[in-house]
């Protein structure tokens, strides 16, 4: 569970302060998957970091339970210098699941044979994807963050990502920023509109993206 | 019949109604006569011919405050209030210190509507009148009457603050300050009241309700018990106890008391209400639908138990009559986003049970892994285990953070665990070497030269690897702390704690080597070099956390801190022994604390050597407070930091 209480932030810029939130309040009702339409620069990835708790809001408090994603896809958790599997039984430490069984799914899922344990900072950007993707998917949480990715590489590699995203999706949330009308239609079965600092309220997808058009109408 | 026959057979109010039939036969009886006459009528209870004759009293002595305020008892209890007032306040004028003409006039003008006019009568009273607690308490009730609340409540409180006062005048308080809206005023008169007549329950049963209101729920409890007991068939007792149960987290002992509600009171949908909530709240869900049920059909009007019995319907996967009781909800307060959010999701829910991909990933990759938690039964929230879970994922991230910073330092080149030693290593050689030139290549203290440098340059060492590391730690760690569960804190925590493991493994393996080859003077006291190990490394701690969130907000600190090491690597006493300096030089030197901590240190080799200059009781002060600095800024500073 996610609550938002009269949350705002702002960064300094040249000449003032970009809005992101403005007394944003809301709660995420369990078992439920928003998907956040946004503008370039509405703020959808700091709402991300705001949730995930690695960034401080100027004014307000958040709630949370359960356990928390780190952005789906994001390959900033892995240290260079060490390979996929030290990695990966970081985060598993981290999260106290058991590393061998996650290291195994990864390893498997992921299909990188022999590299998987090299330094990731010897991996192409292709490969590191995979890793990061597939990690993500490995840890068994309550609520997912994600920022624009779920899915990469090939097609066939794609579909994967998609199955076993959804099969995540039976116990867990779901907190899905991006642009892609289409990505946000294909998981989610709630939608809302983050636009000059006010979070719309929840709606249903097809009401959310006519919040979203008129939005983008009135910028 | 003659007349003395006649009058002799008259009752005596014939008598007097026959005498004041007319203004002649009146105007002939004298003061005495129409004095008698009236109180004759009076206890005749012929108020009219009682009036007449009095008001033809008043005329002959108008003067007279007496007859007008007799007049005005009798046209009061006649039913003329207004008269009465008139009568009462002349009555006044002529004798203002009459108090009970001044009593009628209150109550007259109070009777005819006129709250003002009897107020002004009121305050009229207590300036010319002997002032009495009755009389103030009067004026309360009539402030109270003209909704001047704050007026009464200050009436009410100088009686009640000045003389002895009464359950009444008392209650008055708390019920004035409650309508005004301070709870802490109500609250101190009921606590008064309850202790002046502790057997009372008026004054306690006030008290538990403002303490109630006020969210003071651990002091409602033990006087809401004490009702109960008192008040066996009071349900709203029962109610306020579940309700101050359920808002400290007791929730089995607040189902009992509403349960116990329900027992005095079967029907009522608040109780039943209350009881589905928490049921669910503690698991049996099953009875939780059970009470909800009852208590829509007890409320049907009352949207928030529709709500609530949608959300424990939903929790049960029975998402259809989710759906039908949310939508009544959504009648019944069309305007609330919550019941239309939670219809949405509801509605979501319903459509979406079907998976976003089959389950199983269609053969494409084995079974996923399943986090341990998810195959522990539910346990109810408790404080307790909440705290116990808490530490449990803290250790858990230090212990990840530990293993992976000493893997990425082992990893790192051609050496592994041997590259630990060599910042180390190289300054004890580079001193004694270029030491030994001097002095005939005698330490100050001990014959040996690079056992002496070992004890200055490994808790420095210790110390500057410490704050080293701590630079850059927020910047270069932006993506782990994307991990919500991996805080700043840890990530400081963690890296002195890898540093303090390296740097005690370095001390233990290196002073173990000399020990082996006999290089070194003997000692028993070694466990002073690891007390003075932990309080250097205490005091790095606290200088590396105000580094590490001083440099993310301020770039030149860490050009700084480069000045800075180069000055305390000189000025620690790493190469020589304060005793060898100057006082001049010694006295300010003798503050630093890293050579506070390095002649500590030196105190666990050197079995003669105590140095005057060395408090320990300092070195900990500074340590502690260090770390505490060090908390308070990140805490300050943490939403300032960079993120990106």
């Amino acid at each position: 569970m996610i609550r938002l209480e009269r949350v705002s932030k702002s960064y300094a810029v040249p000449g003032g302060r970009h809005v992101i939130l403005d007394d944003v309040s809301f709660e995420l009702p369990p078992l439920s998957r928003v998907g956040i339409f946004g503008v370039n620069g509405a703020g959808k990835s700091a709402l991300l970091r705001l949730i995930a708790g690695s960034e401080m809001p100027d004014r307000g408090r958040i709630v949370r339970e359960g356990r928390i994603s780190f952005p789906v896809g994001f390959t900033g958790t892995f240290h260079p210098h060490l390979s996929a599997r030290e990695n990966v039984a970081f985060l598993a430490r981290v999260y106290g699941m058991n590393h061998d069984e996650v290291s195994a799914w990864i390893e498997e899922f992921a299909e990188l044979d022999r590299y998987f344990d090299m330094p990731v900072g010897t991996y192409s950007s292709g490969m590191f994807a995979r890793i990061a993707v597939a990690t993500s998917f490995a840890f068994d949480f309550d609520l997912y963050l994600v920022d624009e990715v779920i899915e990469v590489g090939d097609a066939s590699f794609r579909r994967k990502c998609a199955a076993a995203f959804g099969e995540r999706m039976h116990s867990a949330s779901l907190i899905l920023v991006s642009q892609h009308v289409e990505t946000i239609r294909q998981y989610c079965n709630l939608g809302a509109v983050l636009h000059r600092g006010k979070l719309s309220d929840f709606t249903t997808i097809d009401e959310a993206l006519e919040t979203y058009e008129r939005s983008l109408r009135a910028t | 019949m003659t007349d003395a026959e006649r009058l002799s057979a008259e009752t005596p109010i014939e008598a007097v109604r026959a005498r004041l039939a007319s203004d002649e036969a009146a105007a002939a009886l004298s003061v005495d006569d129409l004095l008698i006459a009236s109180e004759i009528a009076y206890v005749s209870r012929d108020l009219v011919t009682s009036v007449r004759a009095m008001t033809l009293l008043v005329a002959r002595a108008p003067e007279s405050a007496p007859f007008h305020h007799r007049l005005a008892i009798l046209l009061f209890e006649s039913g003329d209030a207004a008269g009465a007032a008139a009568s009462a306040a002349l009555a006044v004028r002529h004798d203002p210190a009459l108090e009970p003409a001044h009593d009628l006039l209150v109550q007259a003008r109070l009777q005819a509507g006129d709250i003002e006019g009897a107020i002004s009568a009121a305050e009229a009273r207590a300036t010319l009148c002997v002032p009495s607690q009755a009389g103030q308490l009067q004026m309360a009730r009539l402030l109270v009457q003209a909704n001047r609340v704050e007026e009464a409540l200050q009436a009410v409180h100088s009686v009640n603050d000045g003389g002895a006062p009464t359950e009444e005048s008392l209650l008055m308080e708390i019920e004035l300050a409650y309508r005004s809206g301070d709870l802490h005023a109500a609250s101190n008169a009921a606590a008064r009241a309850a202790r002046l007549w502790p057997d009372a329950a008026a004054p306690r049963d006030k008290l538990a309700r403002i303490l109630f209101e006020l969210s003071h729920h651990g002091r409602a409890i033990p006087l809401l018990l004490r009702l109960r007991e008192e008040q066996p068939d009071d349900a709203s007792v029962c109610h306020l106890l579940a309700a101050s149960y359920a808002s400290m987290g007791k929730n089995r002992l607040a189902l009992d008391a509403i349960l116990e509600a329900l027992r005095i009171d079967p029907g009522n949908g608040e109780y039943l209400y209350m009881a589905g909530a928490l049921s669910n709240r503690l698991g049996e869900r099953d009875q939780g639908i059970l009470y909800l049920r009852q208590a829509v059909a007890a409320a049907p009007d009352k949207a928030e138990i529709h709500v609530e019995l949608a959300h424990a319907l939903a929790h049960a996967n029975e998402d259809e009559e989710a759906v039908e009781v949310i939508d009544r909800a959504s009648q019944l307060a069309p305007a609330s986003t919550s019941v239309r959010d939670l219809r949405l999701f509801l509605l979501a829910k319903r459509s979406g049970r079907e998976p976003v991909a089959p389950a199983g990933g269609s053969g494409l990759f084995p079974p996923m892994p399943r986090a341990p938690w998810r195959d522990r039964p539910p346990r109810p929230p408790s404080r307790l285990g909440a705290i116990g879970e808490q530490l449990l994922t803290q250790a858990r991230v230090l212990t990840a953070l530990v293993l992976r910073d000493f893997r990425h330092r082992t990893a790192q080149g051609r050496f592994g665990f041997l590259s630990l030693f060599i910042p180390q290593a190289i300054n004890i050689l580079t001193l004694g070497i270029v030491l030994s030139l001097f002095n005939g290549g005698m330490p100050p203290i001990g014959g040996h030269l690079f056992f002496f440098y070992a004890t200055g340059v490994m808790p420095f060492y210790l110390f500057i690897h410490v704050i080293d590391h701590s630079q850059n730690l927020f910047q270069d760690n932006i993506g782990v702390l994307q991990v919500p569960v991996i805080a700043r804190l840890d990530l400081v925590l963690a890296m002195a704690l890898t540093e303090l493991l390296i740097g005690f493994t370095v001390i233990v393996v290196t002073f173990g080597t000399f020990e082996l080859i006999s290089y070194g003077p003997r000692s028993d006291n070694h466990i002073e070099a690891v007390y003075a190990t932990l309080a250097v490394w205490l005091f790095a701690l606290g200088l590396g956390l105000i580094s590490a969130v001083m440099n993310n907000l301020w770039r030149p600190w860490a050009n700084g801190w480069m000045i800075t090491q180069r000055f305390l690597y000189v000025a620690s006493g790493v190469f020589f022994l304060p005793q060898s300096m100057p006082e001049w030089i010694r006295e300010p030197l003798s503050w630093n604390p890293l050579l506070q901590c390095i002649e500590w240190f030196r105190t666990g080799f050197f079995r003669d050597y105590e140095p005057p200059w060395l408090d320990k009781s300092y070195i900990l002060a500074v340590a502690f407070g260090t770390v505490l600095v060090g908390l308070i800024l990140e805490r300050a500073l943490r939403r300032r930091m960079r993120t990106q």
